[in-house]
This record gives C-alpha cells, sequence and structure tokens, in this order.
C-alpha cells in the first residue's frame, strides 16, 4: 500500500480480534528501556552529558567572542600590561595534567579498582584547586596593578570570561569530592563507573576549553 | 534509566547479592519519601509526564490570562487617541511585560505541555528519560514566571525595556527601576528550566522509542518537538550569556553595554537574536507538528509527503542559525550583512512553504470532517500564511526599513504567534483533551471558541497592517488625533476584547466538559475518539499513568492506524480491528515506576530567593544558594527509584527487590547534571 | 477476501548492538603517552610566543600565529578522541558535540566578521555615507 492511498473504511468490521500481543525476536520487552535496552542501546545519562556539553559550547563560544570584540576597544590598562605568561603556561599545564589523572580514575573504577580510584579522584581535584589557587593568585596580581572588574571594557569581559571558566572548574572539583566521598563510604562501586566516566567528560570539557582561552586569549593578545 | 518494570529479570537477582545500594535511608532524606497518586501532595512531587504536562499547559493558561489582560488593557488605553488611561511609563511596562510573558511563559510552555506530554506517549515509552529533571523543569519555568512577575510588586516598577531589552537602553541610567533586574535573572530561571528541558527530551526522544520505532516511523509531533529541542539546546546558551552580561552591568557597574567606555550596543543585538531567532522556530515548530497531526486524522489520510514535512523541519531548525541579523537591519550592521542575511531569510520561508503545501495535499481529496481541532488547524494554515507572507516582505531589506518598528511588525508576528502557534496549540488541546482527562471537550462551544476567535484575531491584527503602512510607531503609549489612525484602532480594539470572549468561551467548555462528565448518563469516549493513527491512541483515556500495558512493537509510519486498517488483494482499504480491540485496557497493575520526589520542587523555590537577594539583599541570595545546594545533594543522593515505596495503585506487589544496578547509578549523575545547570548557567 | 498485514518484524529495527557496547579504551600506557604529547604541545605552544614577542609585528607573525591556532585545534583534537573517547565511542555523542562546536564557531565567527569585516566603518570609526545612500537628503 503506498502512503498516500485514499483511505475508505469498510463499513463492516471484519472477525478479526485484534493482533496478538507484541513480541521481537531476541528483545526482552519486560525491561525496554532499562539499561542500555533501548532504541540505541546508549546510556541516558552519558547521552544527556554530551548534549550538555554541545550546549556549554554556545555559552563559552558567546564569552570568547565577546570578551574578542572588548579587548582592544577600552581604554587603559590592556592584556599585555598583567599578563604573566611563565605562570599561566604552568597553571595550564596543571589543568591538562588533571585531565589526565582523571582518565586514569575512570579506568580504575572500570577495573574496580577502588584504592586507586580514590586516589586519581584526590590528585584530579588537588590539581584542579591548584589551577583555581592559581586563577585566585593571577586576580589578585591583577587587582593589585589597577585592573577592577569595573576598570574598562577588557577588565570586565577578561574577568567574566575565565570567571566562568572557574565556576566551571569548581563545580567539576566539588563533584569529583563526592565521588571520592562516595567511594570511601562503600557506595561508589565498579557497577557504578558511568558515574565516574560523566563526571569525567565534564571534567575534560573545563579543560579543552581553557586550551582555546589559553591560546585564544593569553598567547595571541 | 529510571523505569523498572516488574517482574525483575536475573539482572536484579544477582544485584542482591552484589554491593550495597543507596537505600532511601541513606539519602538526605529530611522527610519520608512522598508516595501515592492522590491527592495535592502527589501533583507537587509527581515526576510523571502526563502529569508535568498538564501542569505545564494549567501554569501556561494562568500567564495566558495575565498577559492577556495587559493586553487588553493595551488597547483600551489604544482605542481613542491621546487617551491617558496608563501612563507613558506603566504603558512601557504593560507591553514588555505582554511581549515577555506569552513568548516565554505561554507560547514556550504550551509547546514544552505538549512534548512532555505526548512524546513519551507517541514513542511508546513509559516516561522520559530523567523523570525527576522533568519536575524540576516545571518548577523551575513555574519559579522563574512567578518570579519575574513579581517585578509588579517588589521591583519599583516592572521591566520596561522591551522583550528584546536593547542595550544600553536597558542600562540602569536609562531604566532605574528594577524591572530589568527581574526581567536578566528571571529569563535566566526559565532558561535553565528549556535547557534542562531539551536534554530530557532529546535524551528520550532518541534512546526510548518502542522497538521499532525508526526515526522515520516517529509521528511528526515528536520530530518537530526533537528539532524544537535541538533549537533550544543551543539557543538557551547565548540569551544566557547575553541576560549574564547585562546582569553584571546592572547590578555590578560592569561595561559591556557602556557606550561612554567604548562598548558597542550591537554586542547585545547579536546575541540577543542568534538566540531570538531560533525562538521562533521553538514557539511555532510545536504547533506544525500539532496540525500535522490531526490534517490527516480530519482528512481520513496519512500525512502528504512525510518526509517533506519532517526534512523542512529539520532544515527550518538549521536555517533558523543563518537569519538572526534581519531582526538589526536598521541598526546600520552594514550593507553586506543586510544583503546576506536578506537573502538567507528569503531562503527559509521555502521549507515553511513546504510544509504548507504539505498540509493541502493532505486535505486535497480528503475525506474532510470539520471538528473542532480541524477548525483550528485550518486557522493556522490560512493565519500563519498570512504572517508568512507579509514576513518575506520584511526579508526585502528597503521596505523593512520603512516597516521597523511600525504597527506592521506587529501585526506580523501576532499572525504567526498567535494565528499560528497559538491556533495550532488551542487545536491541540481540543484533540488530545480526552487523552488528558478521558472526556472530550463540547464540539458547539469549541467551534463558537474558534469561530470568535478568528474573527477577534483578525479584527485586531489585520487592521495593524494599515496602521503600520500608515506609519504609526509601536511602542508608543499615544497618538494624536487627525492621522487616519483612529478608526483602525477602535477596530483592533474591539477585536481584543472579543479575543477574551473566545477564551471565556474555551474556559467555560472546560468546566461544563468536566461537569457533563461527572453525569450518571455520560458516556466515554474510549480509546481512540477520532479514529486517529499514532499509537497514544492505542492507550486508554485518559491514559493510565504506566502508559502502555506492553510496549508496542512498531512496525509502521501511523501504526495504530495499521493495527486497525488492511488492504485486501483488489487494493481497497478494509477495517480489520476496532480500535476498542487494538488498543491496550490500561488495567495493568504490577509496572514499577520511578517515585515521586520533594527535592525538584525545593531545589526550584530556591532560585527566586537567589534572584531577589542578587537585587536586594545577599544575604538571601546566600540562603537560597544553601537550600540549591542541600537539594542538589538531596536530588543526586537519592535513587531515582523507591524501593521500599508503594506506588499506589499501580503496585500490587508487597514484596520489593532492591533497586536495580543503573537504576542506582542514574541518580547521582541526573544530580551532575543539575549541578551545571544551577550553578552554572 | 484476504487481508495483507505486514509481519512484526521489521529491518529498520536498530538494535543495540554489541559493538556499541563493547568500546575499547586505551591502556593506561596509551593515556601516559598522550598525557606527554599534549605536554609537549604545550610547551611548543609557550615556545612559540616568546619567539613571536608579543605585540606581534614580527614579519613571520602570521606564520607564528597560525602554528598557535593550529596546536591549539590540535590539543582540543586529541583530547576530545582520546580523554573523552570520542575516538572509539558511539558516533552520536561525538554528533551532538561537535554539532553544538560547529555552530558556535559558525555564529560567533559570522558575528566577529559582522563587526570587523562586513560593516561600512572605517578604522576612526566614521561610517561611509554612500552606505546610507543619502545622495539626495539636504547636507547636514
Amino acid at each position: 500500500m503506498t502512503d498516500n492511498a485514499p483511505t475508505r473504511v469498510a463499513a463492516t468490521p471484519t472477525e478479526a480480534t485484534g493482533p496478538a500481543p507484541d513480541h521481537l525476536d531476541g528483545v526482552d520487552l519486560e525491561s525496554w528501556g532499562l539499561g542500555t535496552n533501548n532504541a540505541t542501546g546508549l546510556s541516558n545519562n552519558k547521552l544527556g552529558m554530551w548534549l550538555f556539553l554541545g550546549s556549554d559550547c554556545l555559552l563559552f563560544g558567546a564569552l570568547i567572542s565577546t570578551y574578542l570584540l572588548m579587548r582592544h576597544r577600552g581604554t587603559g590598562i590592556g592584556p599585555e600590561d598583567v599578563f604573566d605568561i611563565p605562570f599561566t603556561s604552568v597553571s595550564s599545564f596543571v589543568l591538562l595534567m588533571s585531565s589526565m589523572s582523571m582518565v586514569f580514575a575512570v579506568s580504575a573504577i572500570a577495573r574496580g579498582d577502588d584504592q586507586k580510584l580514590r586516589l586519581w579522584l584526590l590528585v584530579t581535584s588537588l590539581l584542579g584547586g591548584t589551577f583555581i589557587a592559581g586563577q585566585v593568585y593571577e586576580f589578585t596580581s591583577f587587582y593589585r596593578e589597577g585592573l577592577g572588574y569595573t576598570t574598562n571594557l577588557f577588565s570586565s569581559a577578561f574577568y567574566s570570561l575565565t570567571g566562568f571558566h572557574g565556576v566551571h572548574v569548581t563545580v567539576g572539583i566539588i563533584m569529583l569530592m563526592s565521588l571520592f566521598v562516595l567511594s570511601l563510604t562503600g557506595r561508589l562501586k565498579q557497577d557504578r563507573a558511568e558515574t565516574v566516566e560523566i563526571v569525567g567528560l565534564y571534567w575534560h570539557f573545563v579543560d579543552i576549553v581553557w586550551v582555546l582561552i589559553f591560546t585564544i586569549v593569553y598567547l595571541i593578545p | 534509566m529510571a523505569i523498572v518494570e516488574r517482574p525483575t529479570t536475573s539482572e536484579a537477582l544477582e544485584l542482591e547479592a552484589g554491593p550495597r545500594h543507596a537505600s532511601p535511608d541513606d539519602a538526605l532524606g529530611v522527610f519520608r519519601r512522598p508516595q501515592g497518586d492522590t491527592g495535592w501532595r502527589s501533583w507537587l512531587f509527581t515526576v510523571d509526564h502526563k502529569r508535568i504536562g498538564i501542569m505545564y499547559g494549567a501554569a501556561a493558561l494562568f500567564f495566558f490570562l495575565v498577559g492577556g489582560i495587559e493586553a487588553l488593557i493595551i488597547r483600551t488605553q489604544l482605542a481613542a487617541p491621546e487617551q491617558e488611561i496608563v501612563s507613558a511609563d506603566l504603558y512601557n511596562q504593560l507591553f514588555t511585560m505582554h511581549g515577555v510573558t506569552m513568548i516565554f511563559l505561554v507560547v514556550m510552555p504550551i509547546g514544552a505541555a505538549f512534548a512532555n506530554f505526548l512524546v513519551p506517549l507517541q514513542i511508546g515509552a513509559r516516561d522520559v528519560a530523567f523523570p525527576r529533571l522533568n519536575a524540576f523543569s516545571f518548577w523551575c519555568f513555574l519559579f522563574g514566571g512567578l518570579f519575574f512577575n513579581s517585578s509588579w510588586f517588589l521591583g519599583g516598577g516592572a521591566a520596561d525595556g522591551g522583550w528584546f531589552a536593547y542595550a544600553p537602553n536597558t542600562s540602569v541610567i536609562f531604566s532605574p527601576s528594577h524591572g530589568m533586574d527581574f526581567y536578566a535573572i528571571g529569563l535566566q530561571i526559565t532558561g535553565i528550566a528549556s535547557l534542562v528541558g531539551a536534554i530530557n527530551l532529546i535524551a528520550t526522544i532518541l534512546n526510548m522509542r518502542a522497538p521499532g520505532m525508526t526515526l522515520m516511523k516517529m509521528p511528526v509531533f515528536t520530530w518537530m518537538s526533537l528539532v524544537t529541542q535541538f533549537l533550544l539546546l543551543f539557543a538557551m546558551p547565548v540569551i544566557s550569556v547575553a541576560l549574564f552580561l547585562l546582569t553584571f552591568d546592572r547590578l555590578f557597574d560592569a561595561n559591556f553595554f557602556d557606550v561612554s567606555a567604548g562598548a558597542d550596543p550591537l554586542l547585545w543585538e547579536h546575541l540577543f537574536w542568534i538566540f531570538g531567532h531560533p525562538e521562533v522556530y521553538i514557539m511555532i515548530l510545536p504547533a506544525f507538528g500539532i496540525v500535522s497531526e490531526t490534517i490527516p486524522v480530519f482528512s481520513r489520510k496519512p500525512i502528504f509527503g512525510y518526509e517533506f514535512i519532517v526534512f523542512s523541519g529539520a532544515a527550518i531548525g538549521f536555517m533558523g542559525w543563518g537569519v538572526w541579523a534581519h531582526h538589526m537591519f536598521a541598526s546600520g550592521i552594514g550593507p553586506i550583512s543586510v544583503a546576506a542575511f536578506a537573502v538567507s531569510t528569503m531562503f527559509i520561508a521555502v521549507p515553511t512553504g513546504v510544509k504548507i503545501l504539505n498540509w493541502m495535499a493532505t486535505m486535497w481529496g480528503g475525506k474532510l470532517t470539520f471538528t473542532t481541532p480541524m477548525l483550528f488547524s485550518i486557522g493556522l494554515v490560512t493565519m500563519f500564511t498570512i504572517g508568512g507572507l507579509s514576513g518575506v516582505s520584511h526579508a526585502v531589506a528597503p521596505a523593512d526599513t520603512q516597516q521597523t518598528d511600525t504597527y506592521y511588525i506587529v501585526a506580523h508576528f501576532h499572525y504567526v504567534l498567535f494565528g499560528g502557534a497559538l491556533f495550532g496549540f488551542v487545536g491541540g488541546f481540543y484533540y488530545w483533551w480526552p487523552k488528558a482527562f478521558g472526556h472530550m471537550l463540547r464540539e458547539g462551544l469549541g467551534k463558537a471558541h474558534f469561530w470568535t476567535m478568528l474573527l477577534g484575531f483578525n479584527l485586531t491584527f489585520g487592521p495593524m497592517h494599515v496602521l503600520g503602512l500608515q506609519g504609526m510607531p509601536r511602542r508608543t503609549h499615544s497618538y494624536f488625533d487627525g492621522y487616519g489612525f483612529n478608526v483602525w484602532n477602535l477596530v483592533s480594539t474591539i477585536g481584543a476584547f472579543m479575543i477574551a470572549l473566545s477564551f471565556l468561551i474555551f474556559f467555560w467548555n472546560i468546566f461544563v466538559s468536566r461537569r457533563d462528565a461527572r453525569k450518571p448518563e455520560w458516556v466515554a469516549p474510549g480509546p481512540d475518539p477520532w479514529d486517529a493513527r499514532s499509537i497514544e491512541w492505542m492507550t486508554a483515556s485518559p491514559a493510565p499513568t504506566h502508559n502502555f500495558d506492553h510496549v508496542p512493537v512498531v512496525t509502521h509510519r501511523d501504526e495504530f492506524w495499521y493495527r486497525k486498517y488492511g488492504e485486501t488483494d483488489d487494493h481497497r482499504i478494509v477495517r480489520i480491528a476496532a480500535a476498542e480491540d487494538v488498543a491496550q485496557t490500561g488495567h495493568r497493575r504490577d509496572v514499577h515506576l520511578p517515585a515521586p520526589s520533594y527535592w525538584p520542587i525545593l531545589l526550584c523555590a530556591s532560585f527566586p530567593l537567589i534572584g531577589w537577594g542578587l537585587i536586594f539583599n545577599l544575604g538571601i541570595a546566600f540562603a537560597g544558594g544553601a537550600l540549591a545546594l542541600l537539594a542538589i545533594y538531596g536530588l543526586a543522593m537519592e535513587p531515582a527509584d523507591d524501593p521500599d515505596g508503594g506506588h499506589g495503585h499501580h503496585d500490587g506487589h508487597a514484596d520489593h527487590t532492591p533497586t536495580d544496578g543503573s537504576d542506582a547509578a542514574a541518580s547521582p549523575t541526573d544530580g551532575d547534571a543539575d549541578k551545571e545547570t544551577t550553578l552554572v548557567d | 477476501m484476504t487481508v495483507t498485514h505486514e509481519g512484526t518484524a521489521d529491518a529498520g529495527y536498530e538494535a543495540a548492538t554489541d559493538e556499541a557496547r563493547h568500546e575499547h579504551h586505551p591502556s593506561d600506557a596509551q593515556y601516559w603517552k598522550v598525557g606527554l604529547a599534549l605536554g609537549l604541545i604545550t610547551l611548543l605552544e609557550v615556545g612559540t610566543y616568546f619567539i613571536a614577542d608579543p605585540p606581534y609585528d614580527h614579519e613571520l607573525a602570521p606564520l607564528l600565529i597560525g602554528s598557535l591556532i593550529f596546536m591549539m585545534v590540535l590539543k582540543f583534537v586529541v583530547i576530545g578522541a582520546y580523554f573523552m573517547h570520542l575516538k572509539f565511542d558511539n558516533r552520536l555523542f561525538r554528533n551532538v558535540f561537535v554539532a553544538g562546536l560547529l555552530l558556535a564557531v559558525g555564529v560567533y565567527l559570522a558575528v566577529l566578521t559582522a563587526f570587523e569585516f562586513w560593516t561600512d566603518r572605517y578604522e576612526d570609526g566614521t561610517y561611509d555615507q554612500d552606505s546610507f545612500l543619502v545622495e539626495d537628503a539636504p547636507a547636514g
């Protein structure tokens, strides 16, 4: 029957008693929708995180564009006057390494190695904390050099962009520490490895945003 | 994955001996976890997508009343020249609040209402992918809307910068009341709701389709919802950033839109319209989906060119990102930009035109029945076409510079938003009312509603074309006598009150239909009152909490129709089964559903506190933040499913096996997603 | 009368394939190598910065800026492909992320170029009067 065939309803219903119960060979319909037994075989949670990260690209894109537009428009202190490239390079490196330790945490829980999981979660949080501490130090020293949030266009845009990134890192650290505590209390076992993987995706995303910021904001002023 | 269907499989039995899982006692259970599905508490704490959809609809109709009263005051003020019923200042607040309310608190949430209610039913799922996040989205929208409207009482004047809030006109110097702060923070809150809802519904549509339902077998409404949710997913962060910049400017003296510091006000316009144009399609595509469902049913034909409908919808989604600057033709963006965006704007009329032709071809040669939903659907097709044509006239940039800021624009967007989106939505209300509430709305009153609304609508907005071409500026609180504006303004005001009358008929219809359904002689409409095509009609009316007794296996587009009708050897279409024989009874009692939760509403209640705190007193903001943090942890630590809870009358089993492993794993990540969106966005 | 009705089995059914679940992730040793490579690229980036010696009036400046952007994209892709498993995972994950990324790059580049190149504004902030078509208007 073609899709667009005109449908004329027969006046008398047939003796049909309705179709047999739905079944499909090889598919467990009773637990359909559970776990990965669904239309794509993918986890909802992981798909949800990836969708969120795709969305967050537009958030940081807008902030970076705002910064690029504003950095040379105002007057007063500019990027060249305050940036300390060696210092920022070190903190960029720290964040990059935290991404690597995060990967080790994910592979530790996949193996069921709780000791290593806690070790790498702690290392990742500490590296993230170091980065945030570096950012606080950087902001403080900029402020001492006379660059307040309201000083000029450059300062408003710079602090907003890096501040938003800093908030993302902080949220990531909170999530990592929560996982650490969950693992200590025995509530984060191998069967929940995906949870660590998803937090890891978030963490790596925060890292790649910094990869962009480091080059676009710091290295090409 | 939060939906456990019992009897459980061997997977759960294995886990019994496995690692200990979080039980509600481990969670931050201050109060006993809510249970049951009757009484008002069951609505506050529900995670059922159908109830959430109904609450979205009810809240949106409430805001529709608020925005409608604002519109009536505006029209009364403009009924005659040189009136002073409201001051110019109050008039600014009225048109701003009217616009924002209708767009963000009426049309978008009604789209969300239909998507929430229908998508899981149309794809054969038990619920959405993240039921508690779904509840979060709704409460977040409602509290955001209430927060925004609280500016009437707390803000020293409501928002007064227009719904587009062009900077620097919205800076503290030009808009000294707190109204625009409420605007910026309120829309931020509703934006979180939209973003979380988008993630939820996309995951639902991609992952939770019934076996056999490939993407190209999905009902058109589900397809249009998918496109809409992708647009929301990518558009909301853009307006978020714009609103953050505005908030920082207003509250913390940043310089983003301070022209004296060298800022470029075009930045706001770009960011706003990069969001704002996809927003237009976010509002109209759900209505397109609705009429793509109703027109085939009431033409007794399959939709003409399903692939064209779907791909033109997706094309609108893509192209919607390349036309935003046509809102800025008069802002000095330069001739190259203007030319480029004028051309892309003309192109985007093509996929929309494709849809119009598809609907007409569906009706062509069909056996039309003019029920109320069909009348409203035809209303959309005709009224939206008028609005679309005036839209194409804006794409001609030289003409647009004449039309900008006149009533011609007001006429255009009301024809597409009211004549398009709202006609479709009201038709959808009439069409799916039995599926939601188990009884039909009265047809006679429905037709009276349609004809008064159609007439009132055209009387209100038709004359605005003329007024606009005569040069009457929008957003101006009065006009002088003798410009030739008087007659058409009076007609427009009469039309506005006629629209009000039409909605009084609608609300009366809701009331009497409900009363009818309680009479002893009332006959239930059954699962399939319209002889419909898609599988949401394959379950009982009203849809039971668990949606389907058995997950249907889908083999066709219009699956339900193919179960009712077959084709003979000589190519005649005959009925092979009665709807009642095919439809499921909804009587199954052993389906284990996600348990209600009080954390979503508690979390959302913290957002207005944070908002008021940022504006008035940071202490309140910190209190709100603490509540938010507590609620996020509560939500994250709580298993999505309640192993100790009874599940109303839907669970006949007394004993309970432990929560499924994947289920327990679901909850922390649910919360994690919350954490980011609440703390960061 | 015979009534034809297709069976319930359908070729279009997207089964959850084993392939999708059996992602083989790199070993820890490979992660060390990837991390080392990323560190080296960062070192190169910083080195390039000091060779370029801002404010970039060097004659090789376009080349150096180009290589900085190239290294940035390289790091981005490596982290995404290996640390975020996009290279090994289901393509749907990659697609939703790349959709957002490309959309962001597209619209924001359009905005930035609209400010820089597409405008009729001169360097000094004045406008090209011809673009307003004001020849017939009385001179101001």
